[in-house]
């Protein structure tokens, strides 16, 4: 059944200019998935970064700064360079009512993925995001050396299953972004076999791109090496290890705090008397992580404004194209006036068009931004190493719609002055 | 100040006195000093039914006379009264509406909405008139039904040309106006098609009771109306005092 209204007269004018409409809705679309990406992916990557740190209070790590403490000891950035005595870490951990002090130590690595060598607490105590505990998808935590568990995307990346048996190599990795072509290749401890018994359930933070093993079989697997330098045929267990071997990287500290309370009141205390030793460096995650996002935030404005800019780009070619397309609507236009439209009328229908094409766009824009999101998310966890959950903000993209909106309805209104202004007598003659 | 609603030309479908117009940005006063107009229109009436021929030459203004009667120019001087409301005194979406409810315009080159079918063509007239909504597909239907076109969903584009003047008539017929405006209807119709071409807006009006104002170069079609009138170009006037052309009653 034929209807003729507004709406049949603005979606008939666009559909004439089927070209020109397609493409600019295209680029309001692409403008929109740009800003949206970038939103979510500044979002999706702080939250990544916020919750590696889970429910520490404190970092403690011989790292030469607590920002490079954060990074490496949580974000697996790169191996420590200066380790922690287990002298060292008993004494620490006798030194304030604790929670917990969870050694760690980071060194290792599988396949191009960090490896973390601490204690069961880890998984007891420690939790990945304040208020969960870690989860497994399947088999359990580690009880022995040897033993290891994977990390969520550690196991998509690697397919690794519970039963299976790898050999780590030492050192850390390194991204495929800064893989030295011409690098000496990581030594590899076959000397000893790691049984995978649990795969993690996901937390969204940097663990999960991690292995977990017993920190004693670290030390075993090291103190190999020295052994092996004296007598090449030489076995090492539990009791062949020197106090020398002993060494971690990292502690997680978690002070006792109030039922209800994250925040213990003697941390500022705390955190004074620790940072009087020279020997380690103290950091508060939360703390570094706020510094870094000031350091960085200023980079992620430019970006976001350069992504202003591209839509406020996409919604000026709205205008041009409605404006140039006036010249041919002149009659068109004469003949609604005739026909008993009123200029305000004209007005508002070519307001509509221009309305239309935003709102389409913005919406073409949205799935494209769902789409880009996940490839760069992908991408993110494959070269740079970063798992972030690239999951649209409803507020956001409504925010960017009615933004979009606005601004094309603001758009048509040149076009729209244009037809008010058409005069009808001189477009209703025969060569107009 | 001419009022709104004048009671005593109600009635009557037009009534046209003492319009002059003189386009904007041109000179008001010729070499002599005289005031100087591009339109001098006549006096006239249009009955109730009745139907008008305006015979003139090019540049006689003939268009511009149908423009200031539909309310799409603004006369210098006089008034145009259609249904006793004084065109002019309305404004802006007023104007609009009262020109959509009352006079339907018929154009040399159909001017009909490219892209859009016959049938919304006629429902296009409809969309801005006072006509209630519920009616208007059913008046549309009726209206292309009885003047021959089948394909109501075909585009205007995919129509003959005698086709397209029918849908152009049935749409200036649609809100069923007091008054049609036809704009020189024929002139790019070959003299067969011409003659069926006025047939059918004169019969159409005829059946639609609607008074008929045909302006046109050809004054050979006068037997078809009741009056013709003759428009002279101001510069064609003998007398340079510049009267009102000459109301010629032809019948």
């Amino acid at each position: 059944m034929s209807r003729m209204n507004d709406t049949t007269i603005v979606l008939r004018s666009m559909r004439a200019r089927l070209f020109s409409t397609t493409t600019t809705i295209l680029m309001v679309a692409i403008a929109v998935a740009l800003m949206l990406v970038l939103l979510t992916l500044q979002s999706a990557g702080r939250k990544a970064f916020e919750r590696g740190s889970g429910n520490m209070h404190l970092l403690v790590s011989g790292d030469a700064s607590p920002l490079v403490a954060v990074l490496n000891g949580i974000f697996y950035a790169n191996a420590p360079r200066r380790p922690i005595t287990w002298a060292q870490y008993t004494e620490l951990a006798k030194s304030a009512p604790f929670e917990y002090a969870i050694p760690t130590q980071y060194g290792d690595s599988f396949e191009g993925l960090p490896v973390l060598a601490t204690k069961p607490e880890f998984f007891e105590k420690f939790q990945p995001n304040p208020g969960e505990n870690w989860t497994l998808t399947k088999g359990r935590f580690f009880a022995a050396p040897f033993e290891v568990v994977v990390g969520d995307a550690a196991a998509r990346t690697t397919g690794l299953t519970l039963g299976d048996t790898i050999h780590l190599s030492h050192g850390a990795p390194q991204s495929l972004l800064l893989a030295d072509p011409g690098a000496i290749k990581p030594h590899v401890h076959d000397e000893f076999n790691y049984t995978v018994v649990g795969i993690l359930g996901p937390t969204g933070g940097s663990h999960d791109r991690a292995l977990m093993t017993d920190l004693t079989s670290s030390w075993i697997i090291h103190a190999h090496d020295r052994r092996k330098r004296a007598d090449s045929k030489a076995a090492t267990t539990e009791a062949d290890l020197l106090d020398s071997d002993r060494l971690i990287t990292g502690i997680y500290l978690r002070l006792i705090t109030r039922e209800g309370s994250d925040t213990p009141a003697n941390l500022p205390q705390v955190f004074d008397m620790l940072r009087k030793n020279a020997a380690i460096t103290v950091a508060q995650p939360r703390q570094e992580l706020e510094k870094l996002f000031v350091i960085v935030g200023g980079m992620n404005k430019i970006f976001v404004a350069i992504a202003a800019c591209v839509l406020v780009s996409s919604v000026v070619s709205i205008l041009l194209a409605l404006y140039n397309s006036m010249e041919q609507r002149r009659q068109q236009i004469a003949i609604l006036r005739v026909l008993g439209a009123s200029k305000g009328r004209v007005f508002g229908l070519v307001t509509a068009e221009s309305i239309v094409i935003g709102i389409l766009g913005a919406f073409a824009g949205i799935a494209i931004a769902v789409v880009a999101s996940q490839f760069a998310a992908q991408w993110l966890h494959a070269y740079v190493g970063i798992t972030v959950a690239a999951v649209l903000d409803p507020r956001t993209a409504i925010g960017i719609v009615m933004v979009t909106v606005a601004l094309a309805g603001l758009a048509g209104v040149i076009p729209a002055a244009r037809a008010y202004l058409t005069p009808v007598a001189k477009n209703l003659r025969p060569s107009a | 100040m001419a009022t709104t609603q004048d009671t005593r030309d109600a009635t009557k479908p037009l009534v046209v006195k003492g319009v002059r117009f003189r386009y904007r940005g041109t000179k008001a006063r010729d070499i002599s000093g005289q005031e100087r107009f591009d339109l001098l229109a006549p006096d006239f009436e249009v009955a109730s039914r009745e139907r008008v021929l305006i015979a003139a030459k090019s540049g006689a203004g003939k268009s511009t006379l149908l423009t200031l009667v539909a309310g799409l120019d603004e006369p210098t001087k006089g008034t145009i009264h259609v249904n006793g409301t004084n065109v002019h005194s309305l404004f802006g979406a007023a104007r609009d509406g009262f020109r959509a409810t009352n006079i339907g315009m018929i154009f040399q080159t159909f001017n009909l909405l490219q892209g859009f079918s016959a049938i919304e063509n006629v429902l296009a007239a409809l969309l801005f008139s006072s006509v209630p909504k519920a009616e208007h597909a059913s008046r549309a239907k009726e209206l292309l039904t009885r003047l021959g076109i089948e394909r109501h969903d075909a585009k205007v584009e995919a129509l003959s040309v005698g086709q397209r003047q029918r849908v152009a008539v049935a749409r200036a017929l649609a809100c069923g106006p007091s008054l049609v405006l036809a704009d020189e209807p024929t002139a790019s119709l070959d003299p067969e098609n011409a003659a069926a071409a006025m047939d059918l807006i004169v019969e159409s009006c005829k059946q639609a009771g609607a008074a008929l104002v045909c302006v046109s170069h050809d004054a050979g079609l006068g037997s078809r109306f009741d009056r013709t009138l003759r428009l002279e170009a101001p510069g064609s006037m003998a007398s340079p005092t510049q009267e009102p052309l000459r109301a010629e009653v032809a019948r």
